[in-house]
């Protein structure tokens, strides 16, 4: 009975809580001028804009975001390709980098157009995606993990924890499997091909970088219990 | 009270050395600059300030000044006590007497209006009709006005958590049936929410002139990490583009070319505007940037309204104000340190 009376007090509790804070105090420009701290803009690509202005009416003047250098409305512009060669790049050379990941997606188209002969039957061959795009952005996607290891202090000794985190650090944290898996340093084979074969496995749900989202995955179930040591 | 009075002593003979080498150091500005001293007002002496001592620091508090005393130190020197040392506020001992008079007022208030509506609620009269709280027509202070109106009026420095309680208490208040009396003490803390729609200035976005020929066109300046760029672009023309004396030929890499492009595209209008532009300083993708910034702003009147919405949303419009850091002393770079030895290398430089 005791588990029940602090249910009902803590729900009350909750209700009243709600009440006394309004929405209002969340809601005025200046407050959210503080998020715009990071410096990342609203609009991402073309289409999220055309969904914004459709009519002929003038818009109101909230706080702009200069555009980056990089924004373009080109076809061939994608943010997470773009955010993929920020990443990869070192020392600040970005051509070197861009070259490298152009030849990355003209490999893949290659590869996919190679199977699409091979393959007999028609069925077969509406299967197999071109789109090197597409292969892209499954790769990325396959290779998120769901939580992730978090180490926290206390009583003197750090504990792994698993916790729940935001959809840009799992970007990062899926990108950066992709990448060092990839290592040309015994082998004298360029970085594009290497690159390519990686990307088209984990768009398989195969290979040594998905491998690693696995594990993460087991290491968290292993730590369950630790997990309430994310709340004080 | 002894440290009080020292303390009032000190001030006193301060303020007095202080407006001395103002009023002399006025009259050799009014000789040099050949006006009467009489005749001098403040914003002379700005002038003039900036021209003998210029200085390119971006903090504008840290460059020269010259104004009297009585604007930077207050001039009575206030005993916040009596002399026996008993203090005059009532909440003199919490280090923010102004502060928590606020709130402990706000709080009594709130009291009293429970009572009465308990009262109210008591004799079995059905609810009245809804009122529109004042919350909905009211904003409260922001940060900035409320760390300003402490500092201002009663020299208090305030944090941001007080920030926060403060204005939870206010729309706990402003949510009851308000007698009139509150309804004029809360009005101190707050502006009326505006309803109108800021909106960016249309006769600025519509001007252009005309030529000699007769043809329309808007000239104006794009900047980007030290490249400068003059845009002028024509309407009603065929789609001419040139930079400098070349066509687009001028950029080599796939990507400048693309930032050139990009706001004739968004806007559909390759081919039925002539863009005449000149670029100095800064690399390749500084002045494609340049111009970029240049462009969007000139082709504003030629175009409707809803494709000015759309490039003031994407962000082509302002500055990128991202800027190369400064090198600062003891260190290499702008954040490369030295290694620990070295550090002793570079302080005896300083030394006399």
């Amino acid at each position: 009975m005791a588990l029940c009376k602090g249910k009902t007090i803590y729900h009350t509790l909750l209700g009243i809580y709600k009440q006394q804070i309004s929405t209002s105090y969340f809601s005025t420009n200046k407050v959210l001028s503080n998020m715009y701290k990071d410096r990342v803009p609203s609009v991402q690509s073309i289409g999220e804009l055309n969904a914004l202005c459709i009519d002929d009416k003038p818009v109101e003047k909230k706080i702009r975001i200069p555009a980056k250098s990089e924004f373009s409305s080109a076809v061939t512009y994608d943010p997470i390709v773009q955010k993929f060669i920020n990443i990869l790049m070192r020392d600040g050379k970005k051509e070197k980098t861009r070259e490298i990941i152009e030849q990355v997606l003209e490999n893949i188209k290659m590869k996919q157009i190679e199977n699409y002969h091979k393959a007999t039957t028609d069925a077969e061959k509406a299967m197999v995606v071109t789109d090197p795009l597409k292969v892209f952005h499954g790769a990325v996607e396959n290779c998120k993990p769901l939580l992730i290891l978090k180490t926290i202090v206390k009583g003197g000794s750090g504990y792994r924890v698993p916790v729940y985190c935001h959809e840009r650090r799992r970007l990062r944290v899926g990108i950066n499997f992709i990448i060092k898996t990839c290592d040309t340093r015994k082998r004298k084979v360029p970085l594009s091909t290497v690159l390519a074969t990686e990307i088209l496995q984990a768009y398989n749900n195969e290979g040594n970088a998905v491998g690693k989202k696995h594990q993460l995955h087991k290491e968290c179930e292993a730590q369950r219990a630790f997990a309430h040591y994310r709340w004080k | 009270m002894k440290a009080f009075l020292k303390r009032a002593k000190e001030h006193e003979s301060k303020i007095n050395k202080y407006t001395e080498e103002y009023e002399l150091g006025r009259k050799h500005l009014a000789n040099m600059m050949g006006i009467h001293p009489d005749e001098m007002t403040q914003e002379h002496i700005n002038e003039a300030i900036r021209y003998l001592l210029p200085s390119g620091l971006f903090d504008k508090g840290s460059r020269p000044q010259f104004k009297h005393p009585k604007d930077i130190l207050p001039l009575n020197f206030d005993f916040p006590f009596d002399k026996a040392g008993r203090p005059y506020h009532y909440q003199y001992y919490t280090l923010l007497p102004n502060y928590h008079c606020i709130m402990s007022e706000a709080a009594w208030r709130m009291e009293c209006l429970r009572e009465e509506e308990v009262r109210i609620g008591s004799t079995g009269a059905p609810p009245q009709e809804e009122m529109k709280h004042l919350s909905e027509e009211y904003e409260w202070m922001d940060l900035r006005t409320f760390l300003n109106y402490f500092k201002s009026n009663h020299s208090e420095v305030v944090q941001v958590n007080e920030h926060n309680r403060f204005v939870i208490l206010m729309t706990k208040l402003s949510k009851m049936r308000l007698r009139e009396q509150d309804v004029a003490f809360l009005k101190q803390f707050g502006s009326p929410k505006t309803s109108e729609i800021n909106v960016m200035d249309t006769e600025e976005i519509k001007k252009f002139y005309v030529n000699e020929q007769g043809r329309k066109f808007r000239t104006k300046n794009g900047y980007r990490k030290s490249a400068i760029a003059q845009v002028t672009v024509y309407a009603e023309g065929e789609g001419i583009l040139e930079i400098n004396g070349k066509g687009i030929e001028y950029f080599e890499s796939q990507y400048a070319r693309e930032q050139v492009l990009f706001p004739l595209v968004l806007t559909s209008s390759l081919n039925k505007v002539d863009v005449h532009a000149r670029v100095e300083g800064g690399g390749e993708m500084g002045q494609s940037g340049a111009i970029r910034h240049g462009l969007s702003n000139a082709l504003l009147p030629f175009v409707s309204q809803q494709m000015v919405n759309k490039l003031s949303l994407s962000g082509l419009l302002d500055r990128d104000s991202r800027v190369k850091e400064r090198n600062k002393p003891g260190q290499k770079k702008a954040r490369k340190q030295f290694q620990w030895y070295e550090l002793i290398k570079a302080c005896c430089k300083f030394l006399p």
